[in-house]
């Protein structure tokens, strides 16, 4: 009996139209029993020996038995030993250096040593959590430092608030890139040091001055709009990503971007690049994004309306921002109009987003990136 | 189709004999390819589900996961994870005009046309089934399978299989319906 009678005839009508199966190509089949087992000669060699005879630090000798079987004498040095090595050579061979370095703040001659140990250090760490682990801790440090800096009395430099926005940036990054079911996890762990590291800062007392004053005012607006964006980013981890990797090409437009204006004066006219591969959704009236002419590769997702990052079309909207008219009525759409008319340096003023910027050196001058004095 | 000494096959298959791996080869693929191809209604991709499983099934042997026994059921529930996960990767496809439709006076395109979108229909209301549901439909329906064969393909009592059968046609009924009402729209 065909199993088939027992259904409802509507059903089994339906499934019948299954039953035509088109003649599956007979070199197909052949094709594919052979690869089969050309396949299985390879996986009956093996690739590897047994497990009995793979190295573990006994060497192998033609003769060998068990009386004169011997360890290796000098085993294999590893790649990580390797770097550690060279790091300790390149410091001068002295792990006192370093560790000396690990108190000074900015301004002192180790700091830059100080940097360069935890970027080794963060450079070893393989496993995404112990780096969200490692940047919250430098995390604390930077604010240690900042603390200590204002105790006695001197001004936080430009620098140093960029180097701790930019901390903050790499543990929210790497966060990110956490497994999906822990990213929210690991934002909440960012939000309560941060939190804590702002009530700290509320009862941290300056010199009085009052440019110490704004910086400390500055670097409370940062934590405040970090926070905020990680409570906007748990509702929408999309929506972060994409702010970050706008906001990082505008800080380093020259790294990425071939289309990156030259002149600023370009921005009044829409981009004419050609077009925005990585928007393809609808555009939503009044967001500036379109898919218009204008190149904007650094896109990768479906733009938030009114955020006003896009393709081309924005162009001409940028411009009104920058002139202070925006037009569309969200100071936001920092990003829109790109192409080549697009991503600009004057747009900062609206962006009120994550930046990410290198690592300055503590012992260079401290002007102030691009949008460093934009956001403020 | 059921394989003389089947077990016999397998300790010959695990020791990566040719001849047995061949035999199996002849006598699985065509099902597979046939339960691949009603899933997907493309034949590359059918070839590919066929070529996958049976790499993943050396790679089980050589690993020594392989099966002890019910190599068809084996066999098939490694087709039915990679159409599962295919269906996960891939959103569902619109029946697309094909310049390549052949003419004919009795197979007109757009008769043509007209079978192509039932079949596509009935693959997508077959697609919004459970994975378990839609094994179960195609196994039995299709391939002809008993209870005790399509359980132990699913590595479930075949209480359990009887349950996913009567869930399984109910939802499909009422798909091929909500289908039936938006195509006449």
């Amino acid at each position: 009996m065909n199993p088939r009678d027992e259904l409802d005839p509507v059903i089994a009508g339906k499934l019948k139209v299954l039953d035509d199966i088109s003649e599956r190509s007979s070199q197909r089949a052949a094709d594919g029993k052979a690869a089969f087992l050309n396949e299985s000669v390879m996986l009956k060699k093996g690739v590897s020996p047994e497990a009995s005879r793979r190295h573990k630090n006994w060497k192998e000798q033609p003769n060998s038995n068990f009386l004169v079987r011997r360890k290796e004498l000098k085993p294999m040095i590893s790649t990580v030993t390797s770097i550690i090595l060279a790091i300790a050579l390149l410091l001068g061979g002295s792990g006192v250096t370093v560790a000396a370095a690990q108190a000074s703040v900015p301004g002192d001659l180790l700091y830059d040593l100080k940097l360069l140990s935890e970027d080794a250090v963060m450079g070893l760490t393989a496993d995404p959590e112990a780096q969200l682990d490692l940047t919250l801790n430098l995390l604390d440090r930077r604010a240690d430092e900042i603390q200590t800096l204002l105790d006695s009395g001197e001004v936080i430099t430009d620098d140093v608030q960029t180097q701790y926005r930019d901390q903050i940036e790499e543990a929210i990054m790497l966060a990110l890139n956490l497994p999906e079911g822990q990213v929210v996890q690991a934002f909440e762990r960012i939000q309560t040091r941060l939190q804590t590291e702002e009530q700290i800062m509320l009862q941290t007392h300056t010199n009085g001055s009052e440019t110490a004053l704004m910086s400390l005012t500055q670097l409370r607006d940062t934590i405040q709009e970090r926070l905020q964006i990680l409570e906007n980013g748990q509702a929408n981890l999309l929506q972060i990503q994409e702010q970050l990797q706008n906001q990082e090409q505008i800080n380093n437009p020259d790294q990425k971007s071939t289309n990156a204006p030259t002149d600023a004066g370009s921005d009044t006219a829409p981009g004419t690049g050609d077009g925005n591969p990585w928007t393809t959704g609808t555009p939503t009236p009044g967001s500036g994004y379109g898919s218009g002419e204008g190149s904007n590769p650094w896109t990768t997702g479906t733009p938030t309306p009114g955020s006003g990052y896009g393709s081309g079309e924005a162009g001409a909207q940028a411009t009104d921002m920058v002139t202070g008219e925006d037009t569309a009525g969200n100071g936001n759409a920092s990003i829109g109009g790109s192409g080549n008319g697009g991503n600009t340096t004057t747009v900062y003023y609206y962006t009120p987003t994550l930046t990410r910027t290198p690592r300055p050196s503590s012992s260079g001058n401290s002007q102030s990136s691009g949008n460093q004095g934009g956001n403020r | 189709m059921t394989v003389p000494n089947e077990q016999n096959l397998l300790r010959r298959a695990k020791s990566f004999d040719t001849d047995a791996l061949g035999l199996i080869y002849d006598t699985y693929s065509p099902a597979l390819y046939r339960y691949a191809f009603r899933l997907l209604g493309d034949e590359n991709l059918a070839e590919d589900c066929v070529a996958d499983t049976f790499s993943r099934f050396l790679k089980a042997l050589q690993s020594r996961q392989g099966p002890d026994n019910f190599m068809k059921a084996y066999l098939f529930r490694i087709a039915h994870n990679w159409v599962t996960d295919h269906y996960r990767r891939q959103a569902p496809t619109m029946v697309e005009l094909d310049e390549s439709l052949p003419g004919s006076d009795s197979e007109k395109p757009e008769l043509q046309m007209d079978d192509r979108f039932e079949k596509q229909q009935v693959r997508l209301a077959l697609r919004t089934l459970t994975p378990d549901q839609r094994q179960v439909l195609i196994l039995k329906y299709f391939e002809g399978w008993q209870n005790d064969e399509v359980a132990a393909a699913l590595q479930r009592p075949v209480g359990a299989v009887k349950a996913l059968q009567h869930r399984a046609l109910e939802t499909l009924g009422k798909r091929l319906v909500d289908l039936e009402k938006v195509s006449q729209q």
